[in-house]
């Protein structure tokens, strides 16, 4: 087919905002907070200039944004909402019954750091702490990808064999509020793509009347939808890889677990995710043309986490450098993703060196001086085959 | 009036605040009623999220940053902890009236002894002036951007109004307006004296201006004030335990700026 793509800049916020009318959800429940605010404001611009269907409810905190989208979505609604950092922070609750009912809400998460002190720049912290939410998380490196993921979060959460709520992650004002060239699809395009959603229940369904999410005591079913629920994210890697080839096949722009670069021949690589990808591939690339076997993954999915596929790939590599942008105060046994890298490596027969870097907190900048410091003692740790340290602050004051 | 109360800490003025914000004005009036009754040094300050966070440093005063909507609850905290602080909680119409709603009415059922100051400028500004429960009726704002619509949005809140309707024996409730600063001065003196005699909960809203998000000049700003807002927003006391005033004082309180 001829793909067909309109070039515009805009702030990755905007870019968000047009996925989601051309998705056209029949629900958008959200709650202003920095910096995903810009969402809200702009997509309830679209409604009042009737560009959009959708029924917008400004409601009066995010707890009631994810109640409302929990009962439009039980009555079998197309729904989405948006937030960041606190707000996600005060849907935790919410957030377990969206995933154990199997609404396939969509949500763009803006990741911002968690109060206290509080700070309204970028860090993983908000996402990071509903990762065993039972949530899809895709992240995104810049608006392009923000804007991409939205479209296919929708297709990836309705799909049958999951039914599960998924995250939109993109990264607070670097990504949010940075006017960068998005590709933007044709309306019709991206309505055939992601399909009108048919619910296999309803509240609506007057013909065929259900109860959702009633108590389930001692001797229910609780054990077993909750296995469910794991099974759903088991299937969610063979669906992500499908939606993704299938979203380049359209947009000419292929999306995978993950992405990879220089891997074929690197000795040691930096895992990284979100926009400080950016960065990291621009000196990993600059390193590799002066002969340096170095290599990069860009983890793009964090839920479900490919375990097995990211095993395969750094099996060969004598070191591995995890970069977190969220701790996990478990007393330096590193941040979430290095927790589940190195998890991932346990049962390869030869397991590389690991290293763990905690960088940008709070909207710290991840410089090239940084990324240099790090490789550094990453060649070091493959050279002598020794980590020094194995949780490291990369840009901390000290 | 002085002009920095004696409770102001001074190495931070200017203040923050946008110009032509209504906050500066409301935390002198504040300050002066904390300066009458000598209680900063056992004050504890507790600041929401939204512009009002801007005051976390503003006095000679213990200050704390709650989360949004929570302030009421954290200085509930601060006050039962140690009854002879001071508790004042800070926070402006969407702390009040939305996130933080329900602790505004559980404080006033059970009649915590704290004043909490709800600055009203109906909109919320520190996120760029999206609608708030407290937008009049068609008024513009970012997410509702062609005025808002009471079949859709409600009717815009009237908070101390609200209180008043179940508040309990011994609680303060009142609004003031920054177009009438030594009013508001006294309303928040006495929401203060009440929880200084132990009495109930104190609530005064205060009718502020947000030109920055209205999108006003100084005329319509301070036009938008004092005739829409307060038409619409009566300024008064709406309950009090403390003794009727005198005619001349009720007179004094009708007419002073």
């Amino acid at each position: 087919m001829v793909i067909s793509n309109k070039t515009i800049a805009a702030i990755g916020t905007d870019a968000v905002s047009e996925a989601m009318r051309q998705i056209n959800p029949d629900v958008v429940a959200a709650y202003p907070i920095t910096p995903q605010t810009a969402i809200v404001e702009t997509f309830s611009q679209m409604v009042a200039d009737g560009l959009v269907k959708t029924h917008f409810v400004a409601v009066e905190s995010e707890h009631s944004a994810m109640s409302a989208a929990i009962g439009a979505a039980s009555s079998g609604a197309r729904v989405m909402t948006c937030t960041s950092s606190q707000g996600l922070a005060y849907m935790w609750e919410l957030l377990y019954i969206a995933s154990g009912l199997r609404l396939p809400i969509v949500m763009p998460n803006v990741n911002r750091s968690l109060s206290a002190p509080i700070n309204i720049h970028c860090d993983h912290g908000d996402s990071m702490g509903a990762r065993d939410t039972g949530w899809i998380q895709l992240f995104s490196e810049n608006g392009q990808e923000a804007y991409d993921n939205t479209i296919q979060a929708a297709r990836i959460a309705e799909h049958p064999d999951i039914l599960l709520p998924a995250m939109v992650l993109m990264d607070g004002f670097i990504i949010s509020h940075s006017i960068d060239r998005v590709d933007i699809l044709e309306d019709e395009v991206v309505s055939k793509f992601v399909g009108e959603y048919k619910p296999a229940f309803s509240l609506l369904d007057a013909e065929n009347p259900v109860s959702i999410g009633t108590f389930d005591g001692l001797y229910g079913y609780f054990f077993e939808f909750k296995r469910q629920q794991e099974e759903a994210m088991v299937n969610a890697f063979k669906v992500i890889k499908d939606v993704g080839k299938e979203f380049g096949e359209i947009s000419g722009r292929p999306y995978d677990l993950f992405e990879t670069v220089g891997m074929e021949d690197a000795e040691y690589a930096i895992i990284v995710l979100g926009s400080a990808c950016g960065t990291v591939r621009h000196q990993v690339e600059e390193m590799r043309s002066r002969g340096i076997k170095i290599g990069m993954i860009k983890l793009r999915v964090f839920r479900p986490f490919p375990a097995k596929e990211l095993a395969e790939v750094l099996s060969g590599l004598k070191a591995v450098a995890v970069f977190d942008r969220s701790d996990t105060f478990a007393g330096h046994l590193g941040g979430p993703v290095f927790l589940e890298v190195r998890s991932s490596l346990y049962d390869l027969p030869k397991r590389p060196l690991i290293v763990n870097y905690v960088y940008g907190l709070g909207g710290r900048d991840l410089s090239i001086e940084l990324i240099d410091k790090a490789v550094g003692e990453l060649a070091e740790i493959a050279s002598s085959g020794q980590v020094k340290q194995l949780v490291n602050y990369l840009g901390l004051r000290e | 009036m002085k002009s920095m109360p004696d409770s102001w800490r001074r190495e931070t003025k200017p203040h923050k605040f946008c110009p032509g914000c209504g906050h500066g004005l409301v935390l002198k009036a504040l300050g002066m009623a904390m300066d009458r009754l000598k209680i900063a040094d056992r004050t504890v300050f507790g600041v929401d999220i939204g512009c009002s966070l801007l005051a976390w440093d503003f006095f000679n005063a213990d200050t704390i940053q709650t989360h949004h909507g929570r302030t009421v609850p954290v200085i509930i905290g601060a006050k039962r902890a140690r009854p002879n602080l001071v508790g004042i909680a800070y926070m402006g119409d969407g702390g009040g009236y939305a996130i933080g709603s329900q602790h505004l009415i559980n404080a006033t059922m059970r009649n915590d002894r704290i004043l909490i100051i709800i600055v009203n400028n109906t909109i919320y500004a520190m996120t760029g002036g999206q609608m708030a429960p407290t937008t009049l009726k068609g008024q513009k704002t970012e997410t509702s951007s062609r005025g808002r619509d009471p079949k859709y949005e409600g009717f815009p809140l009237r908070g101390p109004e609200m209180v008043a309707s179940f508040a309990p024996e011994g609680a303060y409730v009142a609004r003031g307006s920054v177009s009438h600063v030594q009013r508001l001065a006294r309303y928040l003196e006495r929401g203060l004296e009440n929880q200084l005699q132990d009495r109930g909960i104190s609530v005064v809203e205060a009718l502020s201006t947000c030109p920055t998000n209205w999108r006003t000049n100084a005329e319509d700003t301070w036009k938008f004030l004092e005739k829409e807002m307060t038409d619409y927003y009566p300024v008064g006391e709406l309950v009090s335990p403390f003794k009727r005033d005198t005619q001349k004082e009720a007179a004094d309180l009708e007419t002073c700026h």
